[in-house]
């Protein structure tokens, strides 16, 4: 065999921690256009913990007070710094057909496009921008024609 | 916006910084046990699953060049999906190489989940689908 673990089968999930989450979620949810899977609250009504639907598979995406010191976070800080996060980036999938549109859409909300390039080895198309919070966002298709004909 | 509308179609990949390149990229291939897709003097990818419209699903690891804490990172967790007949064998082979293995169940998700650290402090969740839990 070689070293590949043969069980593991996607990634299932990537949670972020937050400063705002009324803000991140607001951004989550009506720029990015994730539907959200559940709400965690805490014992006095205040959400904490939102889990989101990424695509039609499995695939999550959750947004965690960064003030929440349980689930496995207790030798983290309560407070984040997005300047020393070890976060690169993070891509999300989409559909060829609306790379263009995605990219015109986000930039008409006033979010700049930071970088844009396609990976020959890859084969895809990316762009990338910021959430409210610094963290970078790739939008990602995958296009058998990059690259071709090379490598 | 209903569901249909939805351009986001999943998970393409994550990728992390990272202050030890080799050691970081030795734990990802050998400990989590995934594929190495191109190693580059700044970077190594790895292939984690097929994913979306023909592409591969990846987890990336970057050679940081800033100064990075684990304590103030905005990565929660990352989160990777096992088969629920490797769930025992896997914790069981975390816990042989020494690492401290946390597991439990979310029963609103009905999974089965095993939190543990990577080398430079990020957690990672080894998740499973289980109808029996919940």
């Amino acid at each position: 065999m070689n070293k590949s673990n043969q069980s593991i089968t996607g990634v299932a999930e990537i949670a972020l921690r937050v400063h705002d989450l009324d803000l991140m979620r607001r951004f989550y949810e009506q720029v990015i256009g994730l539907e959200v899977l559940r709400e965690i609250k805490n014992s006095d009504g205040t959400v904490i913990v939102v889990f989101y639907t990424v695509g039609a598979g499995n695939d999550h995406l959750a947004l965690f007070d960064e003030k929440l010191m349980d689930w496995f976070t207790r030798d983290k800080s309560p407070k984040i710094d997005p300047k020393l996060t070890t976060l690169s980036h993070f891509a999300l999938r989409i559909a060829l057909d609306d790379f263009e549109s995605e990219k015109k859409r986000i930039e008409q909300l006033g979010i700049e496009i930071v970088h844009s390039n396609a990976s020959s080895w890859l084969h895809c198309r990316m762009f990338y921008f910021f959430d409210p919070e610094g963290n970078l966002i790739e939008f990602n298709s995958h296009d058998e024609g990059v690259g071709k004909g090379e490598e | 916006m209903n569901k249909s509308d939805r351009r986001v179609k999943g998970l393409g990949e994550v990728s992390i910084q990272v202050k030890d390149l080799d050691v970081m990229h030795k734990f990802y291939e050998e400990v989590v046990g995934l594929e190495v897709l191109r190693r580059d003097e700044s970077f190594v990818f790895f292939k984690v699953a097929e994913g979306y419209g023909g592409h591969t699903q990846n987890l990336a690891l970057f050679q940081a060049e800033n100064e990075l804490n684990p304590e103030q990172t905005t990565l929660h967790h990352i989160a990777l999906n096992v088969a629920l007949e490797d769930f025992e064998t896997e914790k069981m082979r975390l816990e042989g190489l020494g690492l401290k293995v946390n597991a439990t169940v979310h029963e609103w998700l009905h999974v089965r989940s095993l939190y543990f650290a990577d080398p430079e402090g990020n957690s990672l969740e080894f998740v499973c689908y289980d109808a029996s839990v919940g």
